[in-house]
């Protein structure tokens, strides 16, 4: 990389960590699909060293601006299983109104191999009070994992699927939430098995994947598989590893969804809350010893098929 | 407007309360923490006290003095049998992740009580009323302070939970968390001075005769008057509760802000992100005014 290149971070981008171990506030940056290179680069050197990055009043994005946008970081990728918004061609709408309420964490679309590497998520309306959002960073929850624990995440493997059980995970869940649950975001059923533990392929840092897709670990009994994964997962989502930000309209969060779990706080009653989302598309996890994720369901019909 | 403006009529404009979540916290603008307060700001902050359960105050260099009166308006203060004292002044603790001992990064999450979910002071036969933390030291960044909302804890329990805990009591001991820290000695002194004490595992407010689940992971060793098994199956799974975003609200410090809340009616965590960093915050703390029933 030539030294003109790549100037310092700091002289391109105002960053500043909003909590001890992830997230950091970007400010005076207008997103755009007119960024430069270097601004480009400067926000994913930051993405992949925050994990997440919150950009203030950026009320100038629509749709399509969203969208010309996400096309600088990535592959833009459509769900795989809910349609995108009307007049778009990757967006994701996340509305209260419509089930959009995503409050138990997670990482974005593991039911699949190459689940996707960013999301870029646009406030567009948000609650007077509530509604925030929580990241937890799992590179350093693997990091921080007591030596033998670490080692025997290493070893396991887990099956993610998008037929979770819904209403079991949502006791309360409105009857026609469930049902666009399983007639929409599970109306194709994937699944895929992940190592537990992927290293991350642009930082080499490894991480944990784990999350509300998870179904069950191999080769344990669902008793000890729910068990581990309980242990592992709380590891995930202590409070010292997560960042929690409170929405305004126009602000535009960004995240490694390689290091990252989410989970949408589900406290604002009635008030409406719409958020849009682009993911762009991933590459499937390796482990620590160099195996691929894998697709199990639909079956792959070739080769080909699973790349 | 009146011309001639008593200093006095500045206060009297009162307290304005901002929420700062949606079950629970507000912030609060208005008030001068390092001035004398006016009865009706002192009533306006308890009645706001009351109804947001934490309230954050922005911006108030307030000394040692100002930090004792105010906490004076609400009732006498009380010190602490084990966290380290501003010297000069025991009724003002000195909180840091460190405290005084030699903290390796190995010993770090056993050695603080405060990055887990608990209510101050249980362990008492009247635990504190409500606390006052004003921010020393704070770290570049990290060091947040989250406080959950116990009556919306008890508010979503399954009626068949509400059911079986009802009556249900539950022990308190100082020695579960501050125990390990202290020599034999000292063990020994604490367990004269504070012996366990017996809660019930619903509480009602003393002001609010509202019902709070009262028990937490630092304090409370175990439910009484069931099977081991159960009584260790039900505690868990009362005390993980907490740890649901939705009855929560998190709180980014500030130089020289000031956080008080009701200790009846709130859990809180001190989020240890930051070592090596340091941190230093300073409470006072007020007591109890009844026995939990």
């Amino acid at each position: 990389m030539s030294a003109d290149g790549h100037a310092p971070l700091s002289t391109l981008l105002d960053i500043r960590p909003v909590a001890g171990r992830i997230g950091a506030e970007v400010a005076g940056v207008s997103l755009s699909a007119d960024l430069s290179d270097a601004a480009v680069q400067a926000i994913e050197t930051a993405l992949h060293r925050h994990k997440v990055l919150f950009f203030r009043d950026q009320t100038h994005l629509d749709d399509a601006g969203q969208e010309a946008f996400a096309e600088r970081l990535g592959q833009p990728q459509a769900h795989p299983t809910v349609p995108v918004r009307d007049g778009t061609r990757y967006l994701l709408e996340l509305n209260s109104e419509h089930g959009g309420r995503a409050n138990s964490w997670h990482t974005d679309v593991t039911f699949l191999p190459a689940y996707p590497k960013a999301s870029i998520l646009r406030a567009v309306t948000s609650p007077a009070s509530g509604g925030d959002t929580v990241w937890a960073n799992t590179a350093e929850a693997y990091a921080r994992l007591p030596e033998p624990l670490r080692d025997l995440a290493g070893q396991l493997w887990a099956v993610h699927t998008n037929a979770y059980d819904y209403a079991a995970a949502k006791p309360d869940a409105r009857r026609e939430d469930v049902e666009r649950h399983r007639n929409v975001f599970a109306s194709t059923v994937y699944e895929t098995e992940h190592p537990v533990v992927r290293v991350h392929p642009v930082t080499g840092e490894r991480t944990l994947v784990l999350g509300h897709f998870v179904k069950a670990l191999k080769g344990f009994s669902t008793a000890d598989s729910r068990r581990l994964f309980d242990s592992l997962q709380e590891h995930v989502v202590r409070l010292e590893n997560t960042v929690r930000w409170r929405w305004r309209e126009g602000d535009v969060a960004i995240w490694d969804n390689r290091a990252t779990q989410h989970y949408a706080v589900d406290d604002y009653g009635d008030q409406r809350r719409i958020m849009r989302r682009v993911t762009l598309a991933g590459d499937a996890p390796v482990s620590i010893d160099g195996r691929t994720s894998r697709l199990i369901t639909p079956a792959p019909q070739a080769p080909a098929a699973a790349a | 407007m009146n011309a001639i403006v008593d200093p006095k009529s500045l206060d009297l404009a009162g307290p304005t309360f901002t929420p700062a979540g949606t079950v629970l916290g507000a912030e609060v603008s208005g008030v001068d923490l390092r001035r004398p307060l006016s009865p009706e700001t002192v009533e306006a902050l308890r009645a706001g006290l009351f109804r947001h359960k934490v309230l954050f105050f922005r911006d108030q260099d307030i000394s040692h003095e100002d930090h004792i009166r105010f906490g004076r308006y609400f009732g006498e203060l009380e010190g602490h049998p084990v966290t380290a004292t501003v010297p000069g002044h025991p009724e003002i603790l000195h909180i840091e992740a460190a405290d005084g001992l030699k903290v390796t990064e190995e010993i770090l999450p056993l050695a603080r009580s405060a990055d887990k979910w608990h209510t101050d002071v249980t362990f008492r036969e009247k635990p504190s009323f409500a606390g006052v933390l004003r921010a020393r030291k704070l770290p570049p960044a990290g060091g947040d302070t989250l406080f959950a909302d116990t009556a919306a804890l008890y508010a979503d329990l399954p009626q068949d939970v509400k059911d079986r805990i009802a009556g249900l009591e539950a022990e308190h001991d100082i020695l579960q968390s501050f125990g390990y820290r202290v020599s034999e000695e000292k063990r020994e002194q604490l367990r004269r001075d504070y012996p366990p004490q017996v809660h019930p595992v619903v509480r009602v407010h003393p002001a609010t005769g509202a019902k709070h689940l009262f028990v937490n992971r630092v304090f409370t060793t175990r439910i009484l008057g069931l099977p081991e098994d159960e009584a260790r199956q039900l505690l868990t799974y009362l005390v993980d509760r907490v740890k649901q975003p939705e009855y929560q609200v998190r709180f980014r410090w500030s130089e020289n802000a000031v956080v008080f809340w009701d200790n009846a009616a709130t859990q809180h965590y001190a989020v240890l992100d930051y070592w090596p960093q340091e941190r230093v915050v300073e409470r006072v703390t007020v007591v109890g005014i009844d026995r939990p029933h």
